[in-house]
């Protein structure tokens, strides 16, 4: 079992972070981007970026995000994107 | 007159199920109420259409009047920046995958093709109009049609009527012979086409930037366009909304398609920078519908005849054939005695087909309903799956249902409880969405807080 602390999500949202504001908003100021900014909803990120982004959470954190998974639930801000990493990392199924 | 098998219609799914039954040895007579060649909508195939084609040995006579040859499907999301891709491939006997191609067609000259071509090899056509089946002690037997160069009225004898009428759904509309048509859920969609030149096209080079591949624009749910190629100058445009959009916009049809060309999308006005029609601006409302009990004693429906769902991925053309594929053998097993004392002879076939439409239709309600979760499917969970479904090998033969498919089902809640049950044929093909439907949803209101169907269907 994984040592889950909030030092990991700090972690997650920040290596996400960089990934989304190298990848699709370059550029743009980091504070502009906060853990609540909502990415999907707002348009921010369009699905195709989605995408891409879950494709880099899967390779970065060793992760399979099934298809019921991929909603905007779980992936309009970097919050949301840190808690599924999160409890997708405390499933051993996912190990 | 009498004969084994009356075809009403002479479209492609008539002319190829007649060349099917005259390869069992069957020699159909097709009526047909139009002088082809005629204009018709649907003109992309998918890779499973393209094989029917190729089984008919239609390849070469493809390829040598040089319809556009298809390399795959590009679905361009909210922006023109992201896009993906899926490639028409096929399956060989041990069921890998291979790079595949198929056609586009402009349906007037292909209509013409096939109908010929199933006259060439022995079917006979007659000119007229199918007016009222025949019935006789609860079998359909023939029809009467009223002839294009007497006027007169003529009794057609058959022991399978199969009705190829397409959207027109002939047996379905006139009640009592087949069970009830729904509306099906996109039934308040409307989409506009026409034939534009002077575009812009791909350059080639890769499959994904062959010149010839449909395109599709995703502008927002249920609003989006096409693009098919029908020759190296004319490319097939159409828009679909929702009616209630169209209303809205207060415009006629042809200033609303020429508007709808520059502002849908970015790809699509960069692709039309000069408009010019070749081709009125057509409109079919309300095209989603479904036909229960499609086959009976002494009849069979064919493809849009008794169901149609959603334009967006080209099945049209493919299904409609490959029923055809389907019957012939069961038909000609039919002749030869089969079944014959079953209150429905072909209830297989029915449900056969209705099970790999309704894997279509989860298919095109989940690309609506959860795109996110359908581009992850294509762009990496389930891209193997996602190209059979794209090429239209949707039937139980062709290893359906798919784990990609139970992830749609169980997004959509249509596994456990909501599962369609195929014990009760009258009701287990009620569409999802018809308003008839006890779960009807009101996805299609304008405006509607209710985001999705399982929002409207609430927790059970």
């Amino acid at each position: 079992m994984h040592d889950i602390s909030m030092t990991d999500e700090q972690a997650i949202k920040a290596t996400v972070k960089t990934f989304i504001l190298k990848e699709f908003l370059p550029g743009e100021d980091p504070a502009a981007l906060t853990d609540t900014t909502a990415l999907v909803t707002t348009g921010i990120l369009d699905s195709i970026a989605v995408l891409k982004a879950v494709t880099f959470l899967e390779n970065q954190f060793g992760i399979t995000i099934e298809p019921h998974e991929a909603v905007v639930e779980n992936l309009n801000t970097l919050s949301d994107m840190a808690r599924l990493i999160m409890t997708k990392k405390m499933s051993p199924a996912s190990q | 007159m009498k004969t084994d098998v009356l075809i009403i219609g002479g479209g492609p799914g008539g002319s190829a199920t007649a060349m099917f039954l005259l390869n069992e040895g069957i020699k159909p007579i097709i009526v047909e109420a139009e002088t082809f060649p005629r204009y018709h909508i649907g003109e992309s195939m998918t890779g499973a259409g393209g094989k029917v084609l190729r089984d008919l040995g239609l390849a070469d006579e493809m390829y040598k009047r040089k319809y556009p040859t298809k390399q795959g499907v590009k679905v361009y999301g909210q922006s023109a920046q992201g896009s993906w891709f899926v490639p028409v491939t096929g399956r060989d006997e041990n069921w890998k995958l291979f790079e595949w191609d198929t056609w586009q067609v402009r349906r007037s000259d292909f209509d013409k093709m096939m109908l010929d071509e199933a006259v060439s090899r022995g079917a006979t056509l007659i000119q007229g109009k199918a007016i009222n089946p025949r019935r006789e002690n609860g079998s359909i037997t023939g029809a009467q049609i009223r002839m294009a160069d007497s006027d007169k009225l003529e009794d057609i004898e058959s022991q399978v009527l199969l009705d190829c009428s397409g959207q027109a759904t002939w047996l379905a509309s006139l009640g009592g012979f087949t069970g009830p048509k729904y509306l099906g859920a996109y039934d308040k969609q409307i989409a506009f086409f026409s034939q534009v030149t002077n575009t812009v096209r791909d350059n080639g080079g890769t499959r994904e930037t062959d010149k010839d591949n449909t395109i599709i624009f995703y502008q927002k749910k249920y609003h989006w366009g096409w693009f098919i190629p029908l020759d190296e100058e004319v490319v097939s445009v159409g828009i679909v909304c929702p009616s209630a959009y169209f209303l809205d916009k207060n415009e006629s049809k042809r200033d609303f398609y020429i508007r709808e060309l520059r502002e849908l999308h970015p790809e699509l006005s960069r692709r039309i920078p000069e408009i010019k029609l070749v081709e009125d601006v057509h409109v079919i409302p309300n095209y989603s519908y479904q036909v229960n009990g499609f086959c009976g004693k002494g009849f069979i429906c064919i493809g849009d005849a008794h169901r149609f769902i959603d334009p967006i991925f080209s099945f049209g053309l493919t299904v409609t054939m490959r029923e055809g594929q389907f019957a012939a053998p069961i038909i000609r097993g039919y002749l030869e005695g089969a079944n014959r004392d079953k209150p429905n002879p072909f209830a297989d076939h029915q449900l056969f087909c209705e099970m790999g439409i309704d894997v279509l239709e989860d298919v095109l309600d989940s690309f609506w309903e959860h795109p996110l979760s359908f581009a992850h499917c294509v762009y990496s969970r389930y891209t193997e799956y996602m190209t059979d479904m794209f090429a239209g090998r949707i039937y139980g033969h062709e290893r359906q249902p798919t784990p990609a498919l139970h992830s749609f089902r169980k997004l959509l809640k249509r596994e456990g409880e909501r599962e369609r049950s195929y014990e009760s044929s009258d009701l287990y093909s009620i569409p999802i969405g018809s308003r008839y439907h006890p779960e009807r949803a009101a996805i299609w209101e304008v405006n509607s807080p209710v985001e999705t169907t399982e929002k409207w269907l609430g927790p059970r």
